[in-house]
């Protein structure tokens, strides 16, 4: 071979002959689980070459302009770099974007069990429900955050913060919360399903559901907020369906059409203290908007805090999402039942879901649903409800570090399925039992002294 | 009536003159834009190309030519299969059926002269021959020395440990 030399190595084209921008492309085309798991591997060199940020941020968005080509989506793909990822949330992202998490088509309407479909999935991914469990949720929203500025000298009232990890614009009433359509633990069904005496008759039904505040007119409106378990997760599917009457099991109470918004929100919005270890894990929003005062009641008056606690909701929803732009609005989704359900007994055993698929990439903590329309009155006179039995919303989470990794491993139970949290930053529940029981103490004295 | 396409020189490395079309050398942007630069002179007939063997510019120009007959299909990422064949036209699957130092120098080709289906196609082949190996693999395909020592390589293996459940 008498060409020219134009390399070092004697005129022979070798692998070192690349430049690390070509290797990157090559890689590009490499899964990433691969990349993770055998090039970097090979060599040094190869150590090197996929180690830093950069390499994953150019990863991601190759992989980020193939996606939206393909899916019709332009290749508007500048926000990636604006939002700051580190390489531990790249790789993850780049796992997703690969085509490793299971598709819409691959999700079952019929069963809540979508295990079958994560196979290809490491486990450190954690694909599966971002939202929190129904019980966890519950334990969050029983915990009182005292503010900085707690004030109990005049024995009366004191600023509280209530976390939710979820709020509706109305809800008719206490018993009736948002959390009730998140799921159970273990079989998503297996806590819904109830014997359920009504009028001296035994029925099953379903018990628990969120229902709007009445409405006299059709097209009112109702929107329900969601946060993600975690501070930054790869969304990938949000599915939701309307109540069927549990009593007569002859209506669903059905909206004319949802439109879904995701959000990305800076995490002090999300977290009391975003500054500890473990910040955003679950995600929370302050139920109780800034400036509102507690009003004690007496003692045993428990429903009359809720009844405050839910007429504020809509307002601290509007707080939570004031002055923030959505990264995502769905167009209008409507939601069509082809035959009632009294006409139907398969629908009386299953109402559909209504899906929706998020467009690739699609990287936020918060997703608001809004209900536009009320198709169904509960009786003749009353006014018209939009009823949500369950929701539920996919995707892998942002992690940062192999520590969070570890951390939602602790969240997670042999079934794949989020386990109860703990409660932390356990002092601030004790100091607000401590005012609890100190402030009904006094009172007591002081009607017993009166 | 057929008009003739005007043809221009591509000079390899060598110095030997290859005669193209100009629809077909407008396919590297390298080329496009020299001949853009110097658009006043109209007896621009030669394009050098002092980094591009013969050897590779006859491949360089085969590709061209034909990818203006029948355009190569998109190569999607990450690859689906380690054969080229079942991811773009059997011209092209067999165009980079070649030696890997032949294919590293129409990588470096494909990159100088700026032709964008030429370097997807033939990274996409490079990476065809990465995917689903063991570091072992990889290593002797591309004659790699494992630098390195067993505990590097185990600490290695433990930063990407939590993806290895799958």
């Amino acid at each position: 071979m008498d060409d020219k030399h134009m390399y070092d190595n004697g005129g022979c084209c070798r692998h070192e002959n690349l430049s690390e921008e070509l290797w990157m492309q090559i890689l590009s085309y490499v899964p990433v689980l691969e990349i993770l798991q055998s090039c970097c591997r090979v060599s040094k060199s190869f150590h090197r070459l996929v180690i830093p940020q950069s390499y994953w941020l150019f990863h991601a968005e190759a992989l980020l302009q193939d996606t939206r080509r393909r899916h019709g989506n332009g290749d508007d793909w500048s926000w990636l770099e604006r939002i700051h990822l580190n390489d531990h949330q790249l790789q993850r992202l780049c796992i997703l974007l690969s085509g490793a998490a299971p598709t819409h088509d691959t999700m079952d309407d019929n069963d809540d069990n979508d295990d079958d479909n994560n196979n290809n999935l490491p486990a450190g991914l954690y694909y599966g429900s971002r939202l929190m469990n129904r019980s966890g949720a519950e334990a969050i929203r029983q915990r009182n955050y005292a503010s900085n500025n707690n004030n109990i000298q005049d024995g009366t009232a004191f600023e509280i913060h209530r976390r939710r990890v979820c709020l509706a614009s109305s809800t008719d009433n206490p018993s009736e919360l948002l959390e009730n359509v998140l799921s159970g633990l273990g079989n998503n069904h297996g806590e819904f399903l109830q014997n359920l005496a009504l009028f001296g008759l035994r029925q099953r039904g379903y018990q628990k559901w969120w229902s709007s505040k009445p409405s006299r007119v059709q097209d009112s409106t109702d929107t329900l907020l969601f946060t993600t378990d975690c501070p930054l997760a790869v969304l990938s599917h949000l599915k939701w369906r309307p109540l069927l009457d549990p009593f007569t099991r002859r209506q669903t109470y059905t909206w004319h059409y949802a439109l879904v918004k995701a959000y990305r929100l800076p995490l002090h919005k999300l977290d009391p203290e975003p500054t500890a270890e473990g910040a955003g894990f679950p995600c929370t929003v302050d139920a109780l908007p800034n400036g509102y005062r507690h009003q004690r009641t007496r003692p045993g008056l428990v429903s009359d805090e809720n009844n405050q606690s839910t007429r504020q909701e809509g307002t601290a929803l509007k707080m939570v999402l004031e002055g923030e732009t959505p990264v995502f609005e769905s167009p209008r989704l409507p939601y069509t039942l082809l035959q009632q359900p009294r006409q139907n007994r398969t629908l009386q055993r299953n109402i559909p879901w209504q899906h929706l698929v998020f467009p690739p990439s699609l990287i936020a903590n918060v997703v608001t649903v809004t209900l536009v329309g009320k198709n169904s009155r509960q009786f003749s006179h009353s006014g018209f409800y939009a009823c949500v039995e369950q929701v539920r919303l996919e995707g892998i989470p942002l992690l940062k570090t192999p520590q969070e990794a570890a951390r939602m491993g602790d969240m997670m139970n042999d079934d794949g399925q989020p386990q109860q949290q703990q409660p932390a930053r356990d002092e601030n529940i004790y100091l607000n039992d401590l005012i609890d029981e100190v402030i009904n103490e006094r009172r007591i004295n002081e009607q017993q002294n009166a | 009536m057929d008009v003739e396409e005007s043809t221009i020189n591509l000079v390899s490395a060598e110095g030997d003159s290859s005669p193209v079309p100009l629809s077909v050398a407008k396919m590297s942007e390298l080329v496009r834009s020299m001949m853009d630069e110097e658009a006043e002179d109209d007896d621009v007939k030669e394009i050098p190309l002092p980094n591009v063997k013969s050897q590779v510019l006859h491949k360089v120009i085969e590709f061209c030519e034909h990818h203006l007959k029948e355009p190569m299909t998109e190569i999607e990422k990450p690859l689906k299969s380690n054969s080229m064949s079942d991811v773009v036209q059997k011209f092209y699957a067999d165009f980079v059926d070649i030696e890997q130092v032949l294919l590293f120098e129409l990588i470096l080709a494909a990159n100088y002269m700026d032709i964008k289906p030429l370097l997807d196609l033939t990274c996409a082949t490079v990476a065809s021959m990465i995917k689903g190996k063991t570091p072992e693999d990889i290593r002797t395909t591309f004659n790699i020395t494992n630098d390195f020592s067993p505990e590097e390589e185990a600490q290695v293996r433990e930063e990407n440990k939590w993806c290895e459940e799958a």
